[in-house]
């Protein structure tokens, strides 16, 4: 069993690892968390870590903003501000993001409805995360494992000295 | 249902001097750190601790059980006691065994389950824990002194007192783990509950209930009965490294709350027009309380010697302006505190801390603000243009310093493979400098305002153009709101000091005796003067604790 603090922060050091920005990490660090904690599937977050960086492509118009490109992890948040800011309607590029960008929306406490590659407001309610251990599948935390990895730095016997500042012996 | 009206306050202390690492690194314990808040909750509370299971050899190794009930829950400290063989004990980076190990249990466990803490304490960060376990920790002995007080309670003796005054601790935490690492509970399962809302709560009843056990160890190794005296200086000892400082950095509207509630302690008694016979002759004997602290604090640390050395200096200067006419004088406090920046930012620090202990009918009740759910949020449809204005009017100490100048970027924080523990490095000298932790929150911040145009766009839209400035965003946006937020210095610049990041959020744990190993580790001693298990109805007296023995 994994605690949630535990799943945030692997989710937010893997989509670090995986080339994604800060803010987005944190992001996608909240959205595992919020998955786990609702009982939900955490496989739009292995998927998302997965994909490659590129850039995004966004349309905005009256009420509504429309993608044309982009990783899962860069178009959630967009998704998500998209609706806080007074849109109540995004039309994505690619449907495998939809989970995702459904539970960017969700964790913001956006209920809403699908059609295909459409999502709209809906005025059902959405479920909140409880606090409580919870179980990542392996093959999912493996590959947040791997992509966290890459975040971390080899030591050396001069770093392990001086990177910790602890080259004296702790006895008193 | 009636309103009350706050007390009143003078202006607070701007975060532009509060924020700066050389004042967070003079930080001194005051009241409202958390082992004194937790102290007058367990006393409020009338909590008993029982120790239900001693299951020891002669020479104290095996395991025993502590409980209590706080809150209406019940807690218990399993506590662990190995032999730890001389060769494994080794520094602290790398050990992987310990004289002793802990686990703060939620509720009273049963035999299999003091039999799982007790396979798997021991191992820390190589076990997997549950969420019954709250907190998870390791200490070692100060082996000369723990050697001493046995020997010569074996003797039929007490310890020699100046042995106690000079280590002050028995044992040594290396690591208090909480909220949700290696499995063990998310903090959101106890926060709400009575007493365990306040920030490291269980972290900090788990180090007391160490410290207990740590005297009632050396008794039974010694065969005899230490002195009330003695137990209560001798605390427990930790030493803290470089983790704390990203905790800070990742937490800004924690840190925000903390520095808040102090800060506005300090503007109550700054208003206090008035002070009566008994409040002077409160401070006046904190005034002396504080030199003899003075005096017993020595660090083999050439700067903190140093500074040590001045604030013995300018102590008697600050006592001698304490005349009578100015204690009884209109605002005296506001007084003192405006006046003591004719000394160095660590008296003044002192001083302010001191201000604040004689009225915790006052300020107390501003610790219940010290925790918060909250956690910084983006707002998109902010515009740009209030954005960059923002940036302008707060961040002036992030945007006007030279990244590129070698000086300034010189450090990079990153996370070690091997011990996945934060570390420093130089970038000009060592490699790794690309996987760099995300802590030059400056250099973000400056990278954001190079790319924001200033017009009316939201921000939203201005981060679905430039998303790497997401972060920077949201950071700038929540200080607005949270003005404590942030560390204003730059933390990868070669000037930046570690150990100033560390000292601040110790002295809010309640920590004393700073005693600096380098520029990023340091030992310091929790819970000295603190309450015993069997005086809680009888102390909250024990700010700057000094040797009674």
């Amino acid at each position: 069993m994994l605690a949630l603090n535990e799943v945030a922060g692997m989710a937010q050091k893997a989509a670090r690892g995986a080339g994604f920005p800060v803010g987005q990490a944190e992001d996608l660090g909240r959205i595992a968390a919020y998955l786990a904690g609702t009982g939900a599937s955490v496989a739009p977050v292995t998927a998302a870590l997965q994909e490659p960086v590129s850039n995004i492509d966004v349309r905005w118009s009256d009420g509504s903003v429309e993608v044309h490109a982009g990783p899962a992890v860069l178009i959630g948040p967009v998704i998500r501000d998209a609706f806080a800011m007074g849109c109540n309607r995004a039309v994505l590029a690619n449907i495998t993001h939809a989970p995702l960008v459904g539970a960017f929306l969700a964790e913001n406490g956006v209920a809403q409805n699908w059609d295909g590659l459409t999502v709209t407001l809906s005025d059902t309610t959405v479920l909140a995360a409880k606090c409580k251990p919870v179980t990542i599948p392996q093959q999912d935390w493996s590959v947040w494992s791997a992509c966290a990895a890459k975040t971390y730095v080899p030591e050396t016997e001069a770093s392990r000295l001086a990177g910790a500042g602890a080259g004296l012996t702790d006895n008193d | 249902m009636k309103d009350i009206a706050p007390p009143a306050q003078m202006p607070l202390r701007p975060p532009s001097s509060v924020m700066r690492l050389r004042r967070m690194g003079a930080a001194f314990p005051t009241r409202l750190s958390f082992l004194r808040t937790l102290m007058r909750a367990l006393a409020a509370d009338d909590v008993k601790v029982t120790r239900p299971v001693w299951d020891m050899d002669a020479a104290g190794f095996g395991h025993a059980v502590y409980q209590l009930r706080f809150g209406g829950y019940d807690y218990a400290l399993v506590a662990v006691s190995t032999d730890l063989p001389p060769e494994l004990r080794t520094d602290r980076v790398i050990a992987t065994a310990w004289d002793t190990a802990y686990v703060l249990y939620d509720g009273i466990p049963d035999q299999s389950e003091i039999d799982r803490i007790v396979a798997s304490a021991p191992k820390q960060e190589a076990a997997r824990f549950t969420a019954r376990d709250l907190v998870l920790s390791r200490a070692n002995k100060s082996v000369r002194l723990f050697d001493h007080v046995t020997d010569a309670l074996k003797a039929g003796q007490q310890p020699d007192p100046q042995k106690i005054r000079d280590t002050g601790y028995l044992m040594r935490t290396t690591a208090v783990y909480g909220n949700g690492k290696f499995g063990i509970a998310d903090r959101g399962h106890i926060a709400d509950r009575p007493g365990m809302g306040g920030p490291f709560m269980a972290e900090m009843l788990t180090v007391w209930l160490i410290r207990g056990f740590t005297h009632d160890l050396a008794e039974h190794v010694g065969g005899g009965t230490l002195s009330s005296e003695a137990k209560r200086h001798l605390g427990i000892g930790n030493s803290t490294g470089l983790g704390m400082a990203p905790f800070l950095v990742n937490h800004p509207l924690l840190l925000d709350a903390w520095m808040s509630v102090r800060e506005t302690a300090i503007a109550r008694v700054r208003a206090i027009p008035s002070l009566d016979e008994k409040q002077i002759g409160r401070i006046y004997e904190l005034v002396i309380r504080a030199a003899q602290y003075l005096a017993e604090w020595n660090v083999p640390d050439e700067i903190a010697a140093q500074r040590i050395d001045t604030l013995r200096r300018d102590w008697p200067e600050f006592a001698a302006t304490l005349t009578p006419d100015a204690m009884t004088a209109q605002r005296p406090i506001n007084r003192i505190i405006t006046q003591s920046a004719q000394w160095s930012i660590d008296t003044q620090e002192l001083i302010a801390a001191l201000m604040l202990e004689p009225f915790g009918d006052l300020i107390d009740g501003l610790t219940d603000c010290m925790a918060t759910p909250f956690v910084p949020e983006l707002d998109p449809t902010m515009p740009c243009a209030d954005l960059k204005a923002l940036i302008e009017a707060e961040w002036g100490w992030a945007c006007d310093v030279n990244y590129e100048a070698p000086a300034e970027c010189s450090l990079f924080w990153y996370v070690s493979e091997e011990k996945l523990e934060p570390r420093l490095g130089n970038r000009h000298e060592e490699p790794g400098a690309e996987l760099e932790s995300p802590l030059d929150i400056g250099r973000q911040v400056k990278a954001l305002a190079k790319d924001l145009d200033g017009d009316k766009t939201p921000v939203g839209q201005f981060l679905a153009m430039y998303p790497q400035h997401r972060a920077a965003a949201r950071r700038v946006q929540s200080m607005a709101r949270h003005p404590y937020a942030e560390i204003r210095d730059n933390l990868i610049g070669e000037n930046c000091l570690p150990i100033d990041i560390l000292r601040c959020k110790l002295a809010f744990f309640g920590a004393g005796k700073f005693d600096p190993k380098s520029d990023r580790w340091t030992r310091i001693t929790l819970a000295q003067g603190a309450p015993l298990f069997d005086e809680l109805d009888s102390a909250d007296d024990w700010w700057l604790p000094v040797a009674t023995i």
